[in-house]
């Protein structure tokens, strides 16, 4: 059987932070990733270093910005918070992933 | 999107220094936030500080992959290996100068020929457009 805990790929791991940044609002990347890190209860394998290049990405992407603020430990820190752009890219995702996966379960029903 | 996506490494390139030190910045705000929550949470200070690292993950990756995200890596990569061939090539300077006397007489030896074969001087040749005025 396979593990129960997956290693994110990047494609997901970005729609990870824009839906959390889109439900819960702006946050710094520690909270984002302990954020993402609760919510699915644990089972994700994730680094929460590896949160940093992601968030960069999507930066470059246009669909976050940063702002500086402080931490809870009075750091320096960014704050990332979702783009309009990002938003709309978001509900695409979003979307995509829904066909996605409501396709593969008519699928695998269908021939089992 | 992907021109957006270019200039922004390419600005990432220019703030070269200023991206990994406010990288390295973000990074111990965030292992020093780890810790505090592990704290609270009633871990031994020691403990904390290691779950909080064990949970990052490795420094050194995050910096490698940040580094591969901003920038053009393929620049940065073949700066890399520029150097390292310049301090292989120090190391044994009889090899090198073998290889290099090789491809100076291979390289100056082809386009010789070449030059001679086109009757003297590869510049009195001119490419013609039978097409549009240019």
């Amino acid at each position: 059987m396979s593990d129960p805990k997956t290693d994110v790929p990047y494609g997901t791991l970005d729609l990870l932070v824009l839906k959390t940044l889109e439900a819960m609002g702006p946050m710094n990347g520690y909270r984002l990733a302990r954020r993402i890190e609760q919510v699915s209860e644990n089972l994700l394998r994730l680094n929460q270093g590896s949160i940093y290049p992601a968030l960069l990405r999507l930066q470059q992407k246009g669909w976050i910005r940063t702002q500086w603020g402080v931490s809870e430990t009075k750091r320096r820190v960014k704050i990332y918070s979702l783009t309009k752009t990002g938003a709309t890219h978001l509900r695409t995702e979003v979307a995509n992933w829904e066909r996605t996966t409501a396709m593969v379960a008519r699928f695998l029903e269908s021939l089992s | 999107m992907r021109l957006r996506t270019i200039l922004a490494r390419m600005l990432s390139l220019l703030r070269r220094k200023q991206v990994e030190d406010e990288l390295v910045e973000e990074i111990r705000a965030h292992l020093e936030q780890a810790e505090q929550d592990n704290l609270r949470a009633g871990m031994p200070a020691e403990e904390a500080r290691r779950a909080a690292r064990r949970s990052f993950g490795g420094v050194e990756q995050v910096k490698e992959a940040h580094g591969d995200v901003g920038g053009f890596p393929v620049l940065r990569d073949g700066a890399q290996d520029v150097r390292l061939a310049i301090r292989a090539m120090r190391r044994q300077p009889g090899f090198a100068t073998v290889v290099v006397v090789t491809l100076a007489l291979g390289i100056g030896g082809s386009t010789l020929i070449f030059s001679l074969a086109h009757g003297g001087s590869v510049h009195r040749r001119r490419l013609t457009y039978s097409f549009i005025g240019i």
